[in-house]
């Protein structure tokens, strides 16, 4: 204030912390709840795996708690750039705007970070008792919060100052954060629905996180960290080491924060002080938020209202260029807030937005339907099928190659007599598991990158049956799955995985040519160690599915196992990544008695069911039967 | 003191201030006098550097005003909507105001609550009425001791007695301590009272700049009276406006005084009266024809 080049003015601090000290008391109270418990959870980790899903959650809850107080926060502190007599009056005094830039941001942070210090005070004989080991992980535990804090309050602050109003300030706060992954989320369902083949919308969505800051910290900080991890044999020792991949990426947007940072101050410098109560701070923003607003309003609701539509990409089409044009014309005009936004520069900007968005969508759906990638560049190939085969064998993959081209062309037939955009997604996701195959190809490319689609056929197809069964038999000449028409178990050690590394394959603890005698067998066993009633029931031919084949099926229940018991369900499948993000605690609904026991709630049903092809030879029996057993 | 030249100040294509020259001395109070939408209030935002003029400069004393707190320290602004914070007491703005002008005067906080019998420094300034909350920002405002004080429409709610003191406090900073005082209203007879110079504003531009004493001087206000009826044009002075009754006319006259005095008493009238002139009517006739719709907006 005494100078021009002042950069803090300790009665504007002052004042913003006397006034938005409330706001921080709620955080304090989250603060000190979150702390002590993640202190407990780690106490308890190296002796109890399952504290483990609580402590990522804790985590995670703390790291939601610190996203939103941050973006309150910075919306806070510089609210006077909202309100026209406020941002008039604190402008008019002597202070530049430099001053006030550090002087209000200095405050927020203080603001945001002071309870969670109180929460780390408070935390500090906790650290102090635990051992080595325990104490370093909780204190960059503590650490991470604090530079996550920095990072959100940083985009916080930077919306602000793209924002006129304290709406659009939430809204830009979230559309930074979130923006990535929406727009590819809709973009691929929008590129899967009209091209053949569901590309694989998980790791589409999974790759823009990056570009989030607060997804993927989050992914990072939860199940990524463990992801990698052998979580049999996660330690705290494996917790740290996840701790410093986690750290790597922290500090990759420590930097980007500091940069956001210094953006924001060149917004605040260069915004007219007049745009306090508009919703965009610069005329910039309006055709930029106008062109956003509109693809995701647009998509969305042509999306929904195709369901109803026939003519799948061409009623998308039409529904689009209405839609678009609806939505655009509102948030022009809620943007500028007048109704005369009709000038030819902007129905010029819906039109040249408009086509560029349908001819993106549509050349990307036609270039991913066609893409095959070419043999030599394959690393492996993943073929879904009765079974999960992973191929590298040249002569394999040649084989896999014409099955997918005719998966291809089955989809570009089938496509003619589709209804509705939607069809095949709702299809894909709604998949009963009956009445036609659902196949995924997936490849991993020899630079790292991969590449999944999806498709579905009847048993009726019966060209396609036979290019499958040909391509299973050539791959594992000797496996029962060969013979079978298929294998499901509803227990889920058949879909744990033993990651090697990033792109290796995953081995299924399912038995490759298993005899179904012996498979029963082995379940009975496996079932037996650990139950104390089941059930079986074999040779049940079920016509319900019109499958040409003999179930048979075993059931058993279970109920109220001991700790120990469950840890080694637990090593054997209970405690794995789950990309949907169910968590297995949440579909086994298990609790812990008053015994120290885990208990299903009340009684769980598992199933393994066998589709025999009828009239098909006796099956060798292998050793991998021995991964299904549980010890 | 201050001095506008050519400024420009445009929101979304529209000329809120369209090429202003202005020129305050030191020690005077000037009155900023037009319409709503006359672009008083950018102006005023514009002088205290809150707004940056798109073309032309603002100097206080020579060096300019936007983003130099060495200059804007001098200056206190009361815009027409009181600024304060939620929850804040007139001591709390106090104290504020204390941390951000380096001239504050506590002592003369204490000293002046006399003048203000009616705040309760504790209270709530959210509270208080629209003209309590004038009284609260001019009290703070003038302990600042501001080397120009800013006022947007400054005795806008305040009661009779109120605004009689206000102006009282004002006058007395002028000349104590030779404060500058630029003012916006329109209200001409506000304004006639306290103000040594005025500027009448309209779209965006100043068109008319004057000191009270040099308009008073170039119009007269004459009731003369002749021993029949004559044609006004013979009496050959510049008559903005005329009304007669029986044979006593009452005229407005542009020019010099002395030389209208001596043309009209050619004519041998019964008697001449010179009559006091009111700011209102200066302005009407000072504007002439062109500006109906200013003149409808300040009588």
């Amino acid at each position: 204030m005494k100078s021009n080049r002042c950069l803090f003015n300790k009665a504007i601090f002052k004042s913003d912390i006397k006034r938005f000290l409330p706001f921080a008391i709620p955080l304090l109270i989250v603060d000190l709840i979150i702390f002590p418990i993640i202190i407990y959870s780690n106490f308890n980790l190296p002796n109890d795996p399952l504290l483990l899903e609580d402590f990522v959650g804790i985590s995670v809850a703390a790291e939601v708690f610190c996203f939103a107080f941050s973006g309150l926060f910075a919306l806070l502190v510089f609210s006077y750039l909202y309100k026209a007599n406020r941002c008039n009056a604190i402008h008019a005094f002597p202070i530049g705007r430099k001053g006030l830039f550090v002087s209000s941001f200095l405050a927020g942070y203080v603001l945001l970070t002071v309870p969670q210090l109180i929460g780390f005070a408070v935390s500090i004989p906790g650290i102090v008792t635990a051992s080595k080991e325990t104490a370093k992980i909780l204190l960059m535990q503590f650490t991470s919060i604090f530079a996550e804090s920095f990072i959100f309050y940083s985009v916080g602050v930077l919306a602000v100052m793209l924002a006129g109003n304290i709406f659009a300030g939430a809204v830009i706060y979230l559309i930074i954060n979130f923006f990535f992954p929406a727009v590819n989320a809709i973009t691929n369902v929008l590129v899967s629905s009209i091209s053949v083949g569901i590309s694989d919308f998980e790791s589409n969505l999974f790759n823009s996180l990056a570009f989030s800051p607060v997804t993927e910290l989050v992914a990072y900080k939860s199940f990524e960290a463990y992801a990698g991890t052998d979580l049999e044999d996660w330690s705290l020792a494996v917790g740290l080491q996840a701790f410093n991949s986690y750290y790597e990426r922290v500090v990759i947007y420590l930097i980007v924060a500091v940069v956001f940072i210094a953006l924001a101050y060149v917004f605040y410098k260069i915004r007219k002080l007049e745009c306090a109560g508009d919703m965009a701070a610069f005329k910039i923003e309006i055709p930029i938020i106008s062109v956003i607003v509109m693809f995701v309003g647009g998509s969305l609701m042509s999306m929904f209202v195709n369901i109803f539509v026939p003519y799948k990409a061409l009623g998308f089409i039409l529904l689009f260029i209405a839609f678009s044009f609806v939505v655009f014309i509102v948030t022009q005009m809620v943007l500028r807030k007048t109704p005369k936004i009709f000038t030819v520069k902007n129905m010029l900007l819906w039109a040249i937005s408009c086509a560029v968005i349908i001819c993106s969508i549509y050349l990307t759906s036609l270039y991913r339907t066609n893409y095959i990638p070419k043999v030599s560049k394959i690393y492996s190939m993943t073929v879904d099928g009765s079974y999960d085969i992973t191929i590298k064998d040249e002569k394999v993959l040649l084989q896999a190659e014409k099955f997918h081209k005719a998966l291809i062309e089955n989809e570009k037939q089938k496509e003619r007599n589709e209804t509705s955009l939607f069809d095949r997604v709702y299809d894909y996701y709604n998949y009963d598991g009956y009445d036609r195959y659902q196949i995924q190809i997936g490849y991993v490319l020899k630079n790292g990158k991969t590449a999944d689609r999806y498709y579905s056929f009847t048993p009726r197809e019966t060209e396609l049956v036979k290019m499958l069964d040909d391509l299973e038999t050539l791959q594992h000449p000797d496996s029962v799955f060969t013979k079978l028409d298929g294998v499901e178990f509803t227990v889920d050690y058949v879909r744990c995985t033993e990651i090697k590394d990033q792109y290796d394959e995953e081995k299924y603890i399912s038995p490759y040519g298993v005899d179904p005698t012996e498979l029963f067998a082995s379940c009975e066993k496996y079932v037996n160690a650990m139950t104390e009633t089941y059930t079986t029931s074999k040779g049940i031919s079920d016509e319900q599915y019109n499958r040409t084949a003999t179930e048979y099926r075993v059931e058993f229940e279970c109920s109220a196992k001991s700790q120990e018991d469950m840890n080694r369900l637990g090593n054997n499948g209970m405690y794995y990544y789950d990309p949907m993000g169910n968590e297995i605690g949440s579909q086994y609904g298990y609790t812990l008695n008053d015994n120290g026991e885990y208990e299903y709630g009340p009684v769980y049903k598992f199933t393994v069911t066998v589709y025999v092809k009828n009239g098909s030879e006796p099956y060798k029996m292998l050793s991998e039967i021995d991964n299904v057993k549980a010890s | 003191m201050i001095d506008l030249k050519t400024v420009v100040k445009s929101f979304d294509g529209f000329n809120a201030l369209d090429g202003v020259n202005m020129h305050v001395n030191a020690g005077s109070v000037y009155g900023l006098v037009g319409p709503n939408g006359a672009g008083k209030t950018t102006l005023m935002n514009t002088l205290c550097g809150i707004y940056k003029a798109d073309a032309g400069y603002i100097l206080v004393d020579g060096a300019p005003v936007f983003e130099n707190n060495s200059v804007k320290k001098r200056i206190v602004y009361i815009s027409d909507d009181v600024f304060y914070f939620h929850n804040s007491t007139t001591e709390g703005l106090k104290n504020f105001y204390k941390g951000i002008y380096p001239d504050f005067d506590e002592k003369m906080f204490v000293e002046y609550a006399k003048y203000f019998p009616s705040i309760n420094p504790k209270a709530n300034i959210r509270r208080l009425s629209k003209g309590m909350k004038k009284q609260v920002a001019f009290w703070i405002a003038i302990c600042c001791k501001p080397d120009i004080l800013v006022l947007d429409e400054p005795v806008d709610g305040l009661d009779p007695m109120m605004r009689h003191q206000v102006w009282g406090l004002i006058m007395n900073e002028v000349a104590s301590r030779e404060v500058t005082v630029l003012i916006s209203s329109h209200n001409l007879r506000e304004l006639e009272d306290v103000c040594d110079s005025v500027g009448i504003m309209n779209k965006g531009r100043i068109f008319m700049e004057a000191s009270l004493e040099e308009l008073k001087t170039r119009l007269i206000k004459v009731q003369i009276s002749f021993s029949e009826e004559i044609d006004l044009s013979e009496l050959n002075v510049n008559i903005l406006h005329s009304k007669q009754s029986g044979r006593v006319y009452e005229l407005i006259v542009g020019g010099d005084s002395e030389e209208i005095r001596k043309k009209l008493d050619e004519k041998n009238p019964l008697f001449v009266e010179e009559l006091p002139l009111t700011l209102e009517e200066i302005f009407i006739y000072e504007l002439g024809e062109a500006d109906d719709e200013v003149k409808q907006m300040l009588i």
